[in-house]
């Protein structure tokens, strides 16, 4: 058969094929334009790009915003209550309501949202626990926690408007994903995709500071570096036994001294100490070689902040005390109505350290005699609730930690920064994390 | 070939017009592949550039955040420091001016803590977002080197507040309010390249931020309370003076009129005063006051007035509803008086001085001789003293009632004993005697030539003229009253007649010439011949009454004068013509000269005051007259508007009581005078008559006169008594104190307010206009509650007076009587004065600002700002930096009492009268 050139064919067949490769063409061009009809990129990057600038915005005008006046309630209805027991009639009006009124409403002037939020996360000492729907060791301050939640959602609603629906998410929590600490929720819960968000960090109104034999001790990396380290060498030195341990054990590894030659041998030790100094450094307290404390670990230092003041003042119980553990009007209304009326039998400051005591009792489920004796069995709790949560992940961080470790042990220059580094990345003592979710509801 | 020739040149030279739609198609697709890329490449171009747009956003943004963070660090610093300051302020330094001293423990506090949170947040690159990180820089290891990086600056608002005039601070004043706080750092911005940070820059930033503790305020509102409370003038002096004086004036007219309380000037009251006063000012400086002072006050105050104290929580719900306490000052005052004198405690007081002007009315016509001083003990045991009313009364008083108190007897009253007032008597006499007088006067009405000889010369005599007549003789030829009838008789009528016969002589020269020989010449000569002439004269001399019952302006109006009024029994100067008469009988050389004399016609001689004779009953009346009078200004009461509630200060009120008294004294002016009852209208009744009528008017006008000038002279000694009873060292005047107890009298009135508590007004002004405003409520505390100068008060581990007082009673247990008394001078008051020595001091004065509980506290949630003051030494970094001090007080005034005269007069009567002080001052004299 003569072969045809396509050209030469007049028999139509060419033409057909042309118009099929034609049209063949032309869906190739389609298919190549197709994502430019289809994904506007200058577009949506400059409606992300303002969204994410709305949220950061928001939320950083949110947080510097002062507030003229803001109010809470102390102790809320508890109040009453408190009253009552000491045989105040509150039914009485005038005069209970005023001095109620002039006493316990606590009012705050030209304080940022950052400063009402750092403070009402910081006076909430929340659980990781729940026990009768109480799930925080702090019961007077409540009412606080409402007040400023009607504040803070009077405030975005009023900036959104019907556009955009919020979450103000404020956490405090002193040792990272352990809910212990404060929170503050605000806001609906955001959907899963499609939402912009504005973190930061404030201020708490603590000062990571703790007194050890007599000194005080303000808790920060060079604390660490110059107090429970030496650095003699790649691994350095230290006091504190587990560290010694760990520093031991990669030398001996590097050197390859029996018995840690072996990495097997040598991991599962490291582990081992590194276990124990995290939860000495989290939970129990580190000690050093003589046993001796040598930091009290972050559950009892951030239980100190709130609570170390009022510890013992039940065997105490002198008027300078109370005035340090609570506070000038506490003790003023204590005074006023305890002197008004000799028959009641104990004083306000007293009935509100007994309300202390009794909800930390229930909150534990144990009788205890005094509320030191309350507050050690709390912690105690605390402590052994945190353990079981930590101790579901942290073996596995510590585990991959020190696998990788020992990976990369001949390249180390700096162990114990590691290890500095690793152990402050799971504590926010005086630092509260602020996440604002936006997602748009109305184009 | 050819045919592939053919095929070749075809498709060039093909006619048919046809390319093939591959052809087109390739070209769509090297066209759509183009555009896609060309757009694709402007997407990226813009992606880019978005991405780079927010690369810069993000330093930006870290810096904002850093900023704000580093600001609130920043204030919750700062008012840690205001916390700390607030409580254990440097009140007295030996290093500095006391408030640079606390700025400066503020700024190293500040720096403390900033430096703290700076370097655990921001060293180490903690403060990162992946990208960039921000480190603060240190400076000698410190991102804060020196408290001189940190800057504070004030913010002044304007308070507004309820205020008393007099009593209380101002009610509007600018107060430093906030401070604001500024501190310099240096940051390094580094950014994350590869595994490592790469510092990128290096800025100096100045972080500033409010700090939202009104420690400031506090602290000029304490100052301000001690301003309101110390040293005279001060509002709490003015209140002090002004209750005080109240008190005094109240449970002095009690002592007056009962004789008890003994101790008009008790230091329990004072306590209360001082207490009540103290609180006033609290609520007035800080809108609110310590609760359980006014517990404490209102329990004390029915403690002293022997009232059971209520349960505290009852008294506080029953005495202190509604907008606070009310302090009556009655129950201070006549509550008081009335409990320590046995009465009711409402028994009313009679507050009324009757001043009036009978004492003065008295005093003219009668003397004091001596009094008679009553005493009486607890048993009815009785006696008088006899004490004679010299110039030592008063101090002989003040012994013997001192004496005999010590031996339980009291003062029940005085009586004085009186004797006629001589001088007035004399006045009388003086007037009586004056008004029966009158003048007469004789003239020559006619003189006429009887006979005329000359003595005959003989002829050839010439007339050489003549000497004057000379009056050889004169011979009376009659006499004979000519006095009008009654009722004519007028100044200037003829009442008595005389003719005369008188001879006069002169001698008469004649002259004529004759010849003589001499020497034997005829010689011409003037011979002279002198003769004798006589002649007769009748003379008619005339006695006129020239006035009569002359007195002051006043003459010539009675009425029948120079006859007798039988009626009336007065002479009414009848007698008066013939002792005139007697007067110038004709031997008298004066009537001689008169008769004698030629050419004095008509001219009137011989004038003469000529006293007629009065009869008794003219004295007698006038007496009785001016007694009468007496009674009747003694009618005259001070209307009961003219009080010392409404003039407290003495002088205003004295000088309302005088004029007062002296309209009613003019209202009753014709009454006293009575002139219708002397003057028929044509004239006086009698000469008699018009002396008692110009008695009266001499008695009427001096009772006014002496009014006047009593009143006067009252005023004086008032103000010199209060003058001398101020010690030299309490810096005010007697002006300062009666002025005072006036403006401030009328502000307490009978009570005050003090409220538990209100919100005052704070506004921020700049450039006139309002930017914000917020309220302010405070609370107070302070320890004692109450300040007892009678127990000492615990406080740590040593026991302080927190209160002293002492009175003086500058005048004795009977006071100063006003005038001071002589047997002449009128007692119109009774007057005392007591120096008031106070000294105070709280152990612990603490304001707490409720309104903006801005400390936080992890189990409170907040706790407020505070400002104590106590004694305490304040340290620093292990050196004593100065010292907080006590709220203290002290000041002197003087308060005083007037008490109507006589009775039991007004002091204290107790052995220390002369300095009843508490127990305070005796440590302190120690």
């Amino acid at each position: 058969m003569k072969r045809c050139h396509f050209f030469n064919d007049i028999s139509g067949v060419s033409l057909m094929y042309d118009a099929i490769l034609f049209i063949v063409l032309v869906s190739f061009a389609g298919v190549i334009l197709l994502p430019l009809s289809q994904t506007p990129i200058a577009m949506k990057g400059s409606i992300d790009k303002h969204r994410e600038q709305v949220v950061d915005n928001a939320l950083h005008t949110f947080l510097v915003s002062k507030m003229d006046l803001f109010q809470y309630r102390f102790c809320g209805n508890l109040v009453d209550d408190v009253a009552n027991s000491i045989g105040i009639n509150v039914s009485s009006g005038g005069l209970y309501e005023s001095f109620t009124e002039w006493l316990l409403a606590h009012e705050q002037r030209h304080k940022t949202y950052a400063t009402l939020l750092a403070e009402n996360l910081g006076c909430q000492f929340q659980l990781p626990f729940s026990f009768f729907g109480m799930d925080r060791l702090n019961v007077f301050t409540q009412d606080y926690d409402q007040q400023l939640h009607d504040e803070i959602n009077w405030f975005f609603t009023g900036l959104f408007g019907e556009k955009y629906r919020y979450n103000l998410t404020a956490l405090w929590h002193p040792i990272k994903g352990i809910r212990f600490g404060g929170e503050l929720f605000v806001g609906m819960r955001p959907p899963t995709k499609d939402c912009f968000v504005a973190q930061t960090v404030i201020m708490m109104p603590y000062t990571p500071a703790f007194s050890v034999h007599n000194y005080s001790v303000v808790f920060t990396k060079q604390w660490m570096r110059r107090e429970l380290f030496s650095k003699d060498d790649v691994f350095g030195n230290s006091s504190i036994p587990a560290i010694t341990n760990m520093s031991l054990i990669f030398h001996n590894y590097s050197n390859a001294l029996p018995p840690f030659h072996i990495k097997e041998n040598a991991t599962k030790a490291f582990q081992e100490n590194l276990s124990d100094l995290m939860h000495g450094f989290l939970i129990d307290g580190i000690k050093d070689d003589t046993n001796v404390l040598v930091f009290p670990g972050i559950v009892s230092l951030s239980i100190s902040y709130g609570f170390e003041k009022i510890q013992n003042i039940a065997t105490q119980f002198l008027d300078q005390t109370l005035d340090d553990s609570l506070g000038e009007t506490s003790r003023m209304i204590d005074r006023l109505f305890g002197n008004l009326n000799t028959t009641i039998p104990n004083p306000f400051s007293q009935t509100i350290l007994e309300q202390l005591n009794s909800t930390i009792s229930s909150l534990i489920n144990k009788s205890v005699l005094s509320l030191n004796e309350a507050l050690e069995a709390c912690e105690e709790l605390i402590k052994e609730h945190v353990t079981v949560l930590i101790s579901k992940d942290l073996n596995a961080v510590v585990e991959s930690l020190v696998h990788n470790l020992f990976d990369i042990v001949e390249t180390f220059v700096d162990f114990y920064e590691m290890l500095i580094d690793f152990l402050f990345d799971r504590i926010s003592l005086n630092k509260a994390e602020v996440t604002l979710t936006i997602w748009v509801v109305r184009e | 070939m050819g045919g592939e020739r053919i095929a070749k040149q075809s498709i060039l030279f093909d006619q048919h017009a046809r390319i093939p739609f591959s052809i087109i198609g390739i070209f769509i697709i090297l066209g759509s592949s183009f555009t896609t890329v060309y757009i694709s490449g402007l997407e990226l171009d813009k992606s880019l550039e978005i991405a780079r747009f927010l690369e810069s956003k993000e330093i930006q943004k870290m810096l904002f955040s850093f900023e704000a963070d580093v600001a609130t660090a920043l204030n919750n610093a700062g008012r840690k420091a205001l916390k700390e300051i607030g409580r254990n302020p440097v009140i007295k330094s030996s290093i500095g001016n006391a408030e640079t001293v606390n700025y400066n423990r503020i700024k190293e506090i500040i720096k403390d803590e900033l430096n703290v949170y700076l370097i655990s947040r921001y060293l180490d690159n903690m403060f990162s977002d992946g990208n960039y990180v921000i480190n603060v820089v240190l400076q000698s290891e410190n991102p804060i080197p020196s408290k001189e990086d940190i800057k504070l600056e004030t913010i002044s608002m304007q308070l507004e507040r309820h205020s008393l005039p007099f009593v209380g601070p101002s009610g509007t004043r600018d107060h430093l309010t906030y401070l604001v706080a500024s501190v310099n750092l240096s940051i390094e911005i580094c950014f994350l390249r590869d595994t490592s940070w790469v510092a990128v820059t290096t800025r100096d930033i100045v972080v500033t931020s409010l700090l939202t503790s009104r420690y400031p305020l506090l602290r000029e509102l304490m100052n301000e309370y001690h301003e309101t409370i110390n040293g005279t003038f001060s509002p709490l002096w003015a209140l002090t003076t002004a209750l005080s004086n109240v008190y005094s004036l109240t449970r002095g007219f009690k002592h007056f009129r009962c004789g008890k309380p003994l101790n008009v000037m008790d230091n329990r009251h004072l306590s209360l005063m001082v207490n009540s006063g103290l609180l006033l000012e609290q609520s007035l400086v800080f809108g609110s006051v310590d609760p359980f002072g006014l517990v404490e006050l209102a329990r004390k105050t029915k403690s002293v007035l022997k009232q059971a104290p209520s349960d505290a929580l009852c008294t506080f719900n029953n005495q202190m509803k509604g907008d606070g306490y009310r302090v009556s000052s009655e129950n201070l005052t006549k509550g008081s008086a009335n409990v320590d004198a046995g009465s009711s405690i409402t028994e009313p007081i009679d507050l009324f001085l009757p001043l009036n002007c009978s004492e003065i009315a008295e005093r003219v016509l009668y003397n004091i001789s001596s009094v008679n001083v009553q005493f009486e003990n607890i048993d009815g045991e009785s006696f008088e003293q006899l004490i004679m009313f010299d110039e030592n009364f008063s101090k002989t008083l003040d012994e013997i009632v001192q004496h005999w108190a010590n031996q339980s007897f009291f003062l029940k009253g005085i009586v004085k004993n009186l004797i006629v007032n001589t001088t007035t008597q004399q006045m009388l006499q003086t007037i009586i005697t004056e008004m029966y007088r009158d003048s007469m006067a004789t003239q020559v009405v006619n003189r006429s030539i009887l006979d005329e000889q000359w003595g005959d010369p003989g002829v050839g005599w010439m007339d050489g003229g003549e000497s004057i007549w000379c009056c050889s003789s004169f011979v009376p030829v009659s006499k004979k009253l000519v006095k009008p009838p009654k009722g004519f008789v007028v100044p200037g009528c003829a009442l008595y007649e005389e003719r005369y016969t008188v001879s006069y002589e002169r001698t008469h020269y004649w002259w004529r010439m004759e010849n003589h020989i001499i020497n034997g010449t005829t010689v011409q000569v003037i011979v002279w011949h002198n003769m004798t002439d006589y002649r007769t004269e009748s003379v008619i001399l005339q006695t006129v009454l020239v006035q009569y019952a002359m007195y002051q302006d006043s003459c010539d109006d009675i009425i029948d004068i120079l006859y007798v009024n039988n009626t009336l029994a007065d002479q009414n100067l009848e007698d008066t013509l013939d002792r005139y008469l007697n007067l110038y009988q004709d031997s008298q050389q004066d009537k001689q000269k008169l008769i004698t004399t030629r050419d004095n016609v008509g001219v009137p001689s011989l004038y003469a005051i000529v006293e007629g004779s009065f009869s008794e009953w003219v004295f007698e009346e006038a007496w009785s007259a001016l007694e009468d009078i007496f009674m009747m200004i003694h009618t005259i009461t001070l209307d009961p508007a003219i009080n010392t509630t409404r003039f407290p200060d003495p002088l205003v009120f004295i000088e309302n009581a005088k004029e007062n008294i002296l309209t009613q004294f003019d209202s009753h002016l014709f009454t006293y005078l009575n002139y219708s009852a002397y003057h028929t209208g044509s004239g006086f009744q009698s000469v008699g008559k018009k002396a008692v009528y110009y008695a009266r008017e001499w008695y009427v006008g001096l009772v006014k006169n002496m009014t006047t000038t009593v009143f006067c002279l009252m005023s004086e000694k008032i103000n010199q008594a209060i003058h001398d009873a101020i010690p030299s060292y309490a810096g005010f005047t007697s002006k300062n104190l009666t002025k005072t107890v006036e403006d401030v009298s009328y502000a307490i009135h009978n009570q005050f307010t003090i409220p538990f508590g209100y919100p005052m007004s704070l506004t921020r002004y700049q450039h006139g206009a309002s930017l914000w405003n917020e309220t302010l409520r405070l609370a107070v505390d302070h320890f004692p509650n109450f300040l007892d100068p009678f127990e000492k008060t615990p406080w740590g581990e040593e026991e302080i007076w927190t209160l002293k007082i002492r009175n003086r009673c500058v005048f004795g247990p009977t006071g100063l009587p006003i005038l001071p008394p002589t047997p002449f001078t009128p007692w119109l008051l009774t007057m005392n004065c007591w120096v008031i020595d106070v000294e105070g001091e709280f152990a612990q004065f603490k304001i707490i600002d409720t309104s903006d509980e801005t400390i936080f506290h992890p189990l409170l949630g907040h706790e407020p700002q505070t400002y104590v003051r106590e004694l305490k030494i304040i340290t620093g970094s292990n050196s004593t930096l100065g010292e907080n001090t006590r709220l203290s007080f002290g000041f002197t005034t003087v308060a005083f009492s007037l008490v109507p005269p006589w009775g039991m007069m007004v002091g204290d009567i107790q052995l220390n009268w002369f300095d009843d002080h508490t127990a305070g001052f005796d440590e302190e004299d120690d």
